[in-house]
């Protein structure tokens, strides 16, 4: 499955950036995130509960920081297992300055792959609730930096 | 021969209940109370639980396994794992295919769901949370889901431990046929009628998943293993030859069955693995998977990609016809088609018709789904078989504008032409297919019908009429072609009679449900005159029954049922001779009628197979061997061709896109019956497993190889809402080679039924100008296809 | 894992156990109570071989906990027959051959028992609805439908209404 989108931020493409790029505050806004656990400055590892439908899972996630280009690119990869379930993603953010002062445009994209339980049993309902999970990613993300 | 009996009047007694008694049956007492015996009901002390580790990815590398967090888990005892059977040889294990499959992997995953590791626990629910607790690292592969894609140069190969020489994913080609005539043919033809027409995969999903408890005992050495198994002395067999137990050493013990239909034929991994956890532990070891697991792991049916060439003349004479198809099997051929026919009876495709020229190829692909191509409720491929040519003829007819009854009654195989020899091979042993068709016309009212369409078409309404005038081919087989493994397709049945008259028999067939312990019975009753009521059946256990390949194929009536009238006559020869003695007359003057031994002038000096039973105990003539028992090891001599003729009427609801089976006329011929209720119950139940992939039932996957079907949830079996009053009927047209007279009748309307109802949704749209619709039937295609061809509600 | 104390009257006798609090009803009746008679045949809730009468209504035993059937009355297939007399559904099933492999039977009869509780005089299409929470695999439904009009029938002639056969046929005891 392929999302991208565009978000305009009210913050600086510094302030951004370093948020985009820290596990601990950009991993408070993952879905269902439970807890973060940072391995070293381009690995951590993430433990979310996701529920699709009727289905839930608790997902122990190993993320890395593929490529790193401040303040400008970003591209995550994640691999997440649940019992039965595996999601593999990759996520790129570029920031630009907005239109207006001290705004960030982002423009993501991101691929996610779900295999095993959750996408069998939730197939139907995966598109839309992906979707949602990205639109509260960002929401969250906003509201914190513009905060 | 070929004449058509309307009826079969019994000549045995109720009390006795001979062949033609719709006796009650035998097995039913214990299952309305609740006590059956399924594998999971079975209890034995120090039980362990055994639960599957599955594999997300359809196709990945597994770099690691951690099950050191599992092995925290309270209750959990053993994790097994690829590596450790690795180490005893045991990590693949040979298909009846003679393909192999993993038990685990070590290295690949090949399938999502797949069996990546076993946990051994004290109850079900630790060995839950042990499966949980299991840390897997995949790294994905490219995933192949479509076959012909498969095929393509830059395809992965999937099976890279097959030889050099089949570094590639076509498993076999195989031909039956002569290309050239049907070429030349069809190259004459005024008209040739070409359709691809898909067969998807789908699942038997029989009531109750499958299980086996393993019980290996250390000191004697001994392994029994209680399983859901329709052929438990092949799995004995394989068992021995894999796991090198000596095959003495082992039992094979079914239960009670709840259902089988072909899923319960294969060995799948988790037996396997049952066992080697009994082996490891010395201790009894359950495994039930659950229904996700069922449906999305066990080995499926069809996945049949066919591409159908039918010549024809102008005034619907068929001439010639041609099949080249794509065969998915999944990561492994682990179908249990006989050895010969990598394909089944896939070219028993010509049909119900007098086809002068026939070709027909498959290619068996592997792609990254679970073991395809085995069963559902029908194992060797006639289903797909009567769906395309069914459907070929039904085109045939719509495009020439004939009526499709007419086009059939023209080219079919006339009741003269028995036994028959179609184009590629067989020889059909008996038929009256223009007389089955006659009769469903008349009883579902076949030119009222026509009329009512023609006015509900001038009205705009939706309205179908279907016709399935399918033949059959079961009972394999004759043992020079049959085997599989190499083990001929023979069966058997022991009889005992017992001092006072009753018996027991044993046979090699497995029933899960079809009623064996009635219809054997009856069957003993018929050539022995014993009541039916006094005869105990047994079966699947290989310690005591004779050696059989088991129940699945419609096979039992045409094997171990004539097993069972072959012993039953030995013994009745035997009783001959006692009854001479005890008579004091010559055994030569002596004739049966009804149960007894009389002399023949002189009625009232008779005995009783009852009083003959007492003496091969207590007075039996010396020189004679005493007892009264006889086995026979039946190998026929050729298949039985069951047929029949279905009518289906659908109303189409152009808002929804809804198919309603208004209607459904079956009739059927299956010879000789022995019991008429339970005949017309597999027939219910048969027309239920036809409607279900005609408009409900497939197994689909998405680009990743994910399993979009895998519950009860997506997988949808029909219930009695969807599933219309079956109005069913009978000729009778005897097999001329079995002793009885019979030809099986189990996968008949599964086979039969698919088509008609299919030819009746496309007989509703036709003047749409839709020409073939892919099975299942559901809403949403025919929703499109009528937005599509600007129909509203 | 903690545990908890659940009582069941389970046809009529009182039962007890000790649970984990995930444990179900099924399971508890099956494993612990030996009452082997209701069967499992999904995950899903979609099968109902598992159906029970549950406090006087029918429900699917996969779907409830042991802990919430605390102080409940249930009944089993096994509770059917009474002082060696066969339940007019079980003798129905038998009668008109509606099961083949049985595994969907004891749920199919006991949703019927419910069914017929409520419905003493049902259509066909009445019978169809009422038992389609219950997969059958073997006898395309015919029968079982028969069954149930032949039971309805008998029922209706014993006396509709005499007080042990409405408690049956509604699962009291």
């Amino acid at each position: 499955m392929h999302f991208e989108g565009s978000v305009e931020i009210r913050a600086p493409r510094d302030r951004v950036w370093a948020f985009v790029t820290d596990p601990n505050q950009v991993g408070g806004c993952g879905p269902g995130v439970e807890s973060i656990e940072v391995i070293d400055d381009r690995h951590f590892r993430a433990r979310a509960k996701v529920g699709i439908g009727f289905i839930s899972a608790r997902f122990l996630v190993d993320l890395e920081m593929a490529e790193l280009t401040p303040p400008e690119r970003a591209v995550i990869r994640a691999r997440g297992q649940a019992p039965g379930s595996a999601v593999d993603a990759t996520a790129s953010m570029n920031l630009r300055d907005g239109a207006a002062v001290a705004t960030t445009t982002m423009d993501w994209a991101a691929d996610v792959t779900i295999a095993g339980t959750i996408a069998s049993l939730g197939g139907r309902l995966i598109e839309g609730t992906a979707n949602k999970m990205i639109g509260q990613t960002f929401d969250c993300m906003r509201s914190r930096l513009e905060a | 021969m070929s004449e058509t009996y309307h009826a079969q009047a019994p000549t045995t007694t109720p009390e006795v209940g001979g062949m033609g008694h719709a006796l009650k049956r035998r097995e039913d007492p214990r299952f309305i109370r609740g006590k059956g015996e399924y594998i999971e009901d079975v209890m034995l002390p120090g039980m362990l639980w055994l639960d599957i580790v599955r594999s997300p990815y359809a196709h990945a590398t597994i770099r690691g396994i951690d099950a050191s967090e599992a092995l925290k888990v309270p209750g959990v005892l053993a994790v097994i794992t690829g590596r450790d059977l690795e180490a005893a040889g045991l990590h693949w294990m040979p298909t009846l295919a003679g393909d192999r499959q993993m038990v685990l992997p070590t290295d690949t995953v090949m399938y999502q769901a797949q069996e990546v590791a076993a946990i051994v626990a004290d109850s079900r629910y630790a060995a839950a949370d042990g499966v949980a607790a299991v840390l897997v690292d995949y790294e994905p592969l490219p995933v192949v889901v479509d076959p012909f894609k498969a095929l393509e140069p830059d395809a992965p190969v999937l099976r890279p431990d097959r030889g050099p020489d089949k570094q590639t994913n076509r498993i076999w080609h195989w031909e039956s046929g002569d290309k050239a005539a049907a070429d030349t043919a069809l190259a004459g033809s005024d008209v040739v009628i070409s359709e691809d027409i898909y067969i998807p995969r789908i699942h038997v999903a029989s009531i109750e998943t499958c299980g086996c408890i393993a019980d290996w005992d250390p000191v004697r050495e001994h392994l029994t293993v209680h399983m859901t198994t329709q052929a438990p002395h092949a799995i004995r067999t394989v068992f021995s030859l894999v796991s090198k137990i000596p095959e003495h050493k082992i039992r094979i013990k079914t239960h009670d069955i709840g259902g089988g239909f072909g899923g319960k034929v294969p060995v799948y991994p988790g037996y396997v693995l049952a066992v080697v956890a009994s082996l490891t532990t010395g201790k009894p070891v359950k495994w039930i998977e659950d229904r996700s697991e069922n449906l999305q792991a066990d080995s499926f049916a069809r996945d049949y990609h066919v591409h159908c060439d039918l010549g024809t003349t102008k005034d619907g004479r068929l001439t010639g016809l041609r099949v080249r198809t794509i065969a998915d099997h999944g990561y492994s051929d682990a179908a249990a088609d006989p050895s010969k026919f990598p394909a089944g009876l896939f070219n028993v495709i010509t049909g119900s018709y007098d086809l002068p020229a026939a070709f027909v190829e498959v290619d068996g692909v592997y792609t990254n789904k679970p073991p395809g191509g085995v069963a559902y409720r029908c194992s060797f491929r006639v289903t797909e078989a009567v769906h395309s040519i069914e459907r070929m003829v039904d085109i045939a007819a719509h495009q020439l504008g004939i009526d499709p009854a007419e086009l059939r009654m023209k080219n079919f195989i006339q009741p003269d032409q028995f036994p028959y020899h179609s184009a590629t091979g067989w020889e059909y042993d008996s038929g009256n297919y223009p007389a089955a068709l006659r009769k469903a016309m008349e009883i579902i009212g076949y030119d009222e019908l026509r009329r009512e369409q023609a006015e509900k078409r001038a009205r705009g309404e939706l309205m179908g009429i279907g016709i399935s005038s399918f033949t059959e081919i079961v009972g394999a087989g004759p043992s020079h072609t049959f085997d599989i493994l190499g083990i001929k397709m023979f069966d058997s049945c022991e009889i005992r009679i017992h001092p006072t008259g009753s018996a027991i028999a044993r046979l090699g067939v497995q029933s899960q449900g079809q009623g064996h312990e009635t219809t054997f019975a009856q069957i003993i009753a018929e050539e022995l005159g014993i009541p039916a009521t006094d005869i105990t059946i047994e079966e699947g256990d290989t310690d005591t029954a004779p050696y059989g390949l088991g129940t699945y194929a419609s096979r039992s009536t045409p094997t171990a049922g004539a097993a069972t009238a072959i012993a039953a006559r030995k013994i009745r020869d035997k009783a001959r001779l006692l009854a001479a003695h005890l008579l004091e007359a010559n055994p030569d003057d002596l004739e049966w009628t009804n149960g007894k031994w009389s002399v023949k002038g002189s009625p009232d000096r008779f005995k009783t197979i009852q009083e003959i039973a007492f003496a091969a105990y207590t007075n039996h003539p010396q020189g004679m061997e005493a007892g009264l028992e006889a086995v026979d090891y039946y190998d026929p001599p050729n298949l039985t061709f069951p047929f029949g003729s279905y009518i289906c009427v659908v109303d189409i609801d152009k808002g929804t896109g809804q198919v309603k089976v208004r209607r459904f006329v079956a009739v059927d011929d299956c010879g000789n019956i022995i019991n008429p209720m339970i005949v017309d119950g597999q027939i219910h139940g048969g027309l239920t497993m036809g409607l279900a992939p005609a408009l409900y039932e497939a197994i689909t996957y998405d680009e990743q190889g994910n399993n979009q079907a895998g519950t009860f949830l997506d997988y949808l079996v029909p219930t009695a809402m969807e599933t219309p009053a079956w109005e069913t009927d009978k000729t009778i047209t005897p097999s001329p080679h079995h002793p009885l007279g019979a030809k099986g009748v189990g996968e008949s309307a599964t086979v039969g039924a698919p088509p008609a109802i299919a030819n009746a949704v496309v007989d509703a749209l036709w003047h749409l100008g839709v020409r073939h619709i892919d099975i299942p039937i559901t809403p949403q295609k025919v929703w499109a296809i009528l937005r599509e061809k600007g129909v509203t509600a | 894992m903690t545990t908890q104390h659940v009582r069941v009257t389970v046809n009529g006798q009182p039962r007890e156990a000790d649970v984990e609090p995930r444990l179900l009803l099924a399971h508890l009746l099956r494993d612990a109570f030996g009452l082997t008679g209701t069967h499992v045949g999904c995950d899903t809730s979609h099968c109902g071989a598992c159906t029970v009468i549950f406090d006087g209504r029918s429900a699917k035993s996969c779907t409830v906990l042991a802990v919430q059937a605390n102080g409940a009355e249930v009944t089993t297939i096994e509770g059917l027959e009474q002082g060696g007399k066969l339940h007019p559904l079980q003798q129905a099933f038998w009668d008109q051959h509606g099961l083949q492999c049985g595994f969907c039977t004891p749920g199919m009869i006991m949703e019927s028992t419910w069914l017929l509780g409520q419905n003493p005089d049902p259509t066909e299409a009445e019978i169809r609805e009422g038992i389609s929470g219950n997969l059958c695999r073997c006898t395309g439904y015919v029968n079982i439908v028969k069954a149930v009009q032949q039971a309805a029938a008998e029922l209706r002639a014993a006396g509709a209404g005499t007080a042990e056969q409405a408690s049956v046929a509604a699962g009291g005891r």
